[in-house]
C-alpha cells in the first residue's frame, strides 16, 4: 500500500529550513533509522503504516494535536507535513533546536546561528557528520516570536550558556558556529568549564556557492520592500513557501541586531584553542587565542576534519 | 443447495436488501456505506461489463487493484460472479515487480482485464510466457480457476498460486468448517484489516461475500483505528496478523470493553510470540482467541483456541480435518517429540493450489505434502513449529527473499556487494537489514539506497537498516553466509 509512490522519490538530501521541518526531519530519522531530505517520500524510502502512526504519535506528544490517521499518506514529505505543524509549532521558537540525536556515545555539538539567526544550514553539516553525532542548533531569539533580540555578544552568550546547561549541566562542551556564531561560541567558552572545542566555521563550507540554486543568505537587504524580500527567499528555497509574512521583518531585525553586536564585540579572555575551518571569520578573534587552521577545500572535508576533532 | 456466486449474492440482497453489505472509507476517510441491494446491483453491472468485454478466444483473467476500498471489493465480487479468474494486485507494487507478476499470469492467460476505479474492464495484453496459453476450448475452460494470489509462500520468491474454481456457495462448506469452528457466524459483522491482496483477508472476504456478512474495510492499518472500528461497528469477527496484534497491545490501556462485541479474533500469517499471545488472551479471554496455521497452498490446517494454547504454550494446535506426519530427511516417519519436516494431508484436496510458475510442493506417494516447515508433535497430536531453516525474512507476515533485495542493492552504482538479513522489530517480528560493501571511494546516503530499493521492490522489502562493511562473508564456493551477519535468528535461536 504505497499510494504516494508515484511521486518523485529521488530528490537527494535537501536540508530542512525552519524549526518545524527540523523537528519533523529528526522524528523521521528516529523512526526510519536514517536521515531523509525534506522532499523524499516517506513510503518510497521504506516507511510503512506503522512508522506513519509513530509520526502522528510523536506530533500528538509534542504538540498535543491529533492529526488525521492518513496524514502521512496525504503529506508524504517533511516539507508537506511541516505545513500542517507550523500553526502549532510555537514550542519550537526557543533557542535550542535538536537537529540530530546521535548514538549517545559522545557529548553533543552545539552550533550557534550565524548573523541571520537561523540554524537550518547546520542540518547539512549534521547529516555529513553522520547519524552517530548528536547536534543541537542554537537559533536567535525573535525569529519566530516578537521577542526583542539581544544586542551584545556577551549577553547573547550568557543566555545561550543557560540554554546549553539546561541539557548538559556539565561538560565536556563542544561549541561552534559561523560568523557571529563563532564569536558567541567563543564567549560561551569563556563562561563554561571543560570546553573541548570552539569551532569557527566559514559559512561557504556549509552551503558552497554554485551548487544548483543559490541557497546562500546574502547580506541583509534594506527594509524597503519586505514582501519582495520574502518572495526572493522563497524563490531561492531559503524559507518554506508558507512562512509567516512577519518572518521577513523579524529576520531583518535579528540580522541587524547581530551585526550591531559583533561590531561592538570586545572578546573576553579565553586561553583555549579556536579551530578555524576555511576562511577565518570577518570579525577579529583575539590574538590571545590559539588558532588552528583547517583548510577544508570542499564541504565534505569540513565534516571529515570536524569528525576527527570530535573523536 | 450449491449456488453460483451470482445467485448467492442475489439471494442475500433479496432477503435483506437494506442491510449493510460494505462499509468503506474514501481518500478523505469519509465513511461510505453500501446496502446489499446496492452492492448486488453494482456487482451485477460490473460482472456484465466484464463478460461483454471478454475475448472468448483466449483464456483471460481479471486484475483488481485490491486496496481495501469499495471499488476493489465490488471488482473482486464481479469477477467471481462472471466466473473470470481474478487476481487481486497490491496497488503499491512497483513497476518491475508488477511486470514480473503479470509475466507469471501471461504463462497461463492471454489477456488480463484490469478493473479500474469505475469498474470498467480495461484489456491489457499479458507478456507471453514460454508456453503459449492454450486457446479456450469451451466455456468450461474459462472457469478452471476461481482466483489467483501472489504469494511468497515459504520461500519469498514471487509466485502466484491458483485456486481451482469456479467459486461456489455450499451451505455445508461456506465458510470452511475450520473457520466456522473459529467463532464465525452467518450474517456477522466483520472487520477486514489486512489488505485484500493477501491470502487470509482475501479468503475472509470471499467467505463474507457468500455468507451474508456486513464487511467493514479498513483501508490501511493503524492500531487505534482498528480498535475504534471494532467498537463503532460492534464488530463480531476479526482476523489479524501477529504484527497487528503487537501494535494494538502497544496502545496505552487497550480497553477490553471496546472488544465486547467480538466473538472471535483469528490470527494467521506468521508465528506469534508468546507475549503477544498472552496479551490477547488477557484482553479477550482464551475462548475468543484462535490461531490458524496452514500455508496458502491448502495442504492442511491446524487450529488452536486460547485455552488449548494456555495448556500447551507454543503449540499451533491439532490438525483440523488434516492428518499430520513428521518425516525425517529420508522420508521416514519419526516418533512424537522428535523434530522433522511437517507433512500434512487433508481429504479436501479439491482446494489445493498449484503453482502457475511450475514450482511444486513436495509430496509423498500417499498424498502427504509439505511447504518445508519443521516441527514436532506431542503425544496428543499438537503441533509445535521449529525455526524455519531457510533465509526468508518474515516482515510482519510478508515473506521477503533476501536474494531479491541483494540483487536490487547491487544494482546501485555505488554498491559492489550486499547481504540482506532479518533483524528483530518490536511489532513486525523482523525487518530487513542490509550490509553494504561500497565501491572504493564511493559514498551514498542510506535514504538514497532505500529510495533505490523502493523503485524496485515492494515497500516492506526495503531495508530498514543499512550497515557499511568492508566485505561480506562468503563461503569458499562464493555462497553468502548470512548467519555470520544475522544478529538474531527469526525464532530466537542464536547462530553458532
Amino acid at each position: 500500500m504505497n499510494p504516494a509512490l508515484n511521486e518523485p522519490i529521488d530528490t537527494g538530501y535537501q536540508r530542512p529550513r525552519d524549526p518545524a521541518e527540523i523537528w519533523l526531519a529528526r522524528q523521521w530519522q528516529d523512526i526510519l533509522g536514517f536521515a531523509v531530505g525534506i522532499r523524499e517520500n516517506f513510503f518510497g524510502v521504506g516507511g510503512n503504516s506503522l512508522d506513519a502512526a509513530r509520526v502522528t504519535d510523536a506530533v500528538m506528544v509534542e504538540f498535543g494535536v491529533q492529526l488525521p490517521l492518513n496524514v502521512v499518506t496525504e503529506h508524504p514529505t517533511v516539507e508537506r507535513l511541516a505545513t500542517l505543524l507550523r500553526d502549532y509549532a510555537g514550542s519550537l521558537s526557543g533557542p535550542l533546536v535538536a537537529i540530530q540525536d546521535g548514538d549517545g556515545t559522545r557529548p553533543p555539538l552545539f552550533l550557534v546561528h550565524p548573523d541571520h539567526g537561523q540554524v537550518g544550514p547546520y542540518c547539512g553539516l549534521a547529516h555529513a557528520l553522520g547519524e552517530d553525532f548528536a547536534v543541537f542548533g542554537i537559533q536567535a531569539v525573535g525569529l519566530y516570536t516578537d521577542a526583542e533580540p539581544r544586542r551584545t555578544v556577551p549577553a547573547i552568550a550568557a543566555a545561550y550558556v543557560d540554554t546549553v546547561r539546561a541539557v548538559c549541566p556539565t561538560g565536556p562542551y563542544l561549541l561552534g558556529g559561523c560568523a557571529i556564531g563563532a564569536a558567541i561560541a567563543y564567549e560561551m567558552a569563556a563562561l563554561l568549564d571543560d570546553v573541548r572545542l570552539v569551532a569557527a566555521i566559514d559559512h561557504e563550507l556549509l552551503e558552497p556557492p554554485g551548487t544548483g540554486t543559490v541557497r546562500r543568505w546574502q547580506q541583509p537587504p534594506g527594509r524597503s520592500d519586505l514582501p519582495r524580500i520574502l518572495a526572493s527567499w522563497q524563490e531561492r528555497d531559503l524559507v518554506p513557501h508558507d512562512v509567516a509574512p512577519e518572518f521577513a521583518a523579524r529576520s531583518l531585525r535579528v540580522w541587524q541586531a547581530n551585526q550591531d553586536a559583533v561590531r561592538d564585540w570586545r572578546p573576553s579572555p579565553y586561553t583555549g584553542p579556536v579551530d578555524v575551518f576555511g576562511l577565518p571569520p570577518a570579525m577579529a578573534l583575539p590574538v590571545t587565542a590559539v588558532q588552528r587552521i583547517h583548510e577544508c577545500s570542499t564541504d565534505g572535508r569540513l565534516a571529515d576534519a570536524l569528525r576527527e576533532l570530535l573523536g | 443447495m450449491v449456488l453460483s456466486v451470482r445467485r448467492r449474492i442475489a439471494d442475500t440482497a433479496r432477503a435483506e436488501p437494506d442491510r449493510t453489505a460494505l462499509v468503506g472509507f474514501g481518500t478523505d476517510l469519509g465513511q461510505q456505506v453500501m446496502s446489499w441491494r446496492e452492492f448486488a446491483d453494482r456487482v451485477a453491472d460490473a460482472a456484465d461489463a466484464l463478460g461483454a468485454a471478454l475475448d472468448r478466444r483466449t483464456r483471460s483473467c481479471a486484475v483488481v487493484l485490491a486496496g481495501n476500498t469499495l471499488p476493489a471489493a465490488i471488482g473482486i465480487a464481479a469477477a467471481l460472479t462472471a466466473e473470470v479468474p481474478v487476481f487481486p494486485l497490491n496497488p503499491g507494487t512497483p513497476p518491475a515487480e508488477r511486470d514480473a507478476l503479470l509475466g507469471l499470469l501471461g504463462r497461463r492467460f492471454g489477456h488480463g482485464y484490469l478493473m479500474d476505479a469505475q469498474l470498467r474492464p480495461q484489456r491489457m495484453d499479458l507478456p507471453a510466457g514460454p508456453e503459449p496459453p492454450a486457446a479456450a476450448e469451451g466455456p468450461g475452460q474459462l472457469n478452471t480457476v476461481a482466483y489467483l494470489l501472489a504469494t511468497g509462500a515459504s520461500t519469498g520468491i514471487p509466485k502466484i498460486s491458483a485456486r481451482p474454481g469456479p467459486l461456489r456457495y455450499d451451505p455445508a462448506r461456506t465458510p470452511s468448517v475450520v473457520i466456522r469452528q473459529a467463532g464465525w457466524r452467518s450474517g456477522q459483522r466483520q472487520l477486514i484489516v489486512g489488505p485484500l491482496y493477501h491470502a487470509a483477508p482475501f479468503s475472509a472476504f470471499l467467505d463474507a461475500l457468500l455468507d451474508s456478512n456486513t464487511v467493514v474495510l479498513q483501508p490501511f492499518f493503524s492500531a487505534q483505528w482498528t480498535v475504534e472500528l471494532v467498537r463503532r461497528y460492534a464488530i463480531e469477527w476479526l482476523q489479524l496478523t501477529p504484527a497487528h496484534m503487537r501494535e494494538i497491545l502497544r496502545l496505552p490501556d487497550p480497553d477490553p470493553a471496546g472488544f465486547a462485541s467480538l466473538r472471535a479474533m483469528l490470527h494467521t500469517a506468521a508465528r506469534c510470540d508468546a507475549d503477544t499471545k498472552r496479551g490477547w488472551i488477557d484482553l479477550l479471554g482464551p475462548e475468543r482467541v484462535f490461531e490458524l496455521y496452514g500455508a496458502t497452498e491448502g495442504i492442511g490446517v491446524t487450529l488452536v483456541r486460547g485455552d488449548e494454547w494456555l495448556a500447551r504454550p507454543g503449540t499451533v494446535g491439532r490438525g483440523f480435518l488434516t492428518q499430520i506426519r513428521i518425516l525425517d530427511d529420508a522420508g521416514h516417519p519419526i516418533p512424537p517429540g522428535t523434530t522433522g519436516t511437517v507433512f500434512m494431508r487433508t481429504p479436501q484436496r479439491i482446494g489445493r493450489s498449484d503453482y502457475v510458475n511450475g514450482r511444486a510442493i513436495r509430496t509423498t506417494l500417499d498424498g502427504f505434502a509439505t511447504v518445508g516447515d519443521h516441527g514436532r508433535l506431542d503425544r496428543d497430536g499438537y503441533l509445535y513449529l521449529e525455526p524455519r531453516d531457510h533465509d526468508t525474512i518474515n516482515v510482519g507476515g510478508e515473506k521477503v527473499d533476501p536474494d531479491e533485495v541483494e540483487a536490487a542493492l547491487r544494482d546501485h552504482p555505488a554498491v559492489i556487494d550486499a547481504v540482506a538479513v532479518a533483524v528483530p522489530h518490536q511489532t513486525l517480528g523482523s525487518v530487513v537489514a542490509a550490509h553494504i560493501v561500497l565501491r572504493p571511494g564511493a559514498s551514498v546516503r542510506k535514504a538514497e539506497l532505500a529510495a533505490h530499493c523502493g523503485r524496485r521492490l515492494a515497500g516492506y522489502k526495503i531495508p530498514k537498516h543499512f550497515t557499511f562493511v568492508d566485505q561480506v562473508p562468503r563461503s569458499a564456493a562464493g555462497k553468502i553466509q548470512r548467519w555470520r551477519l544475522a544478529p538474531y535468528h527469526q525464532n530466537g535461536a542464536t547462530p553458532p
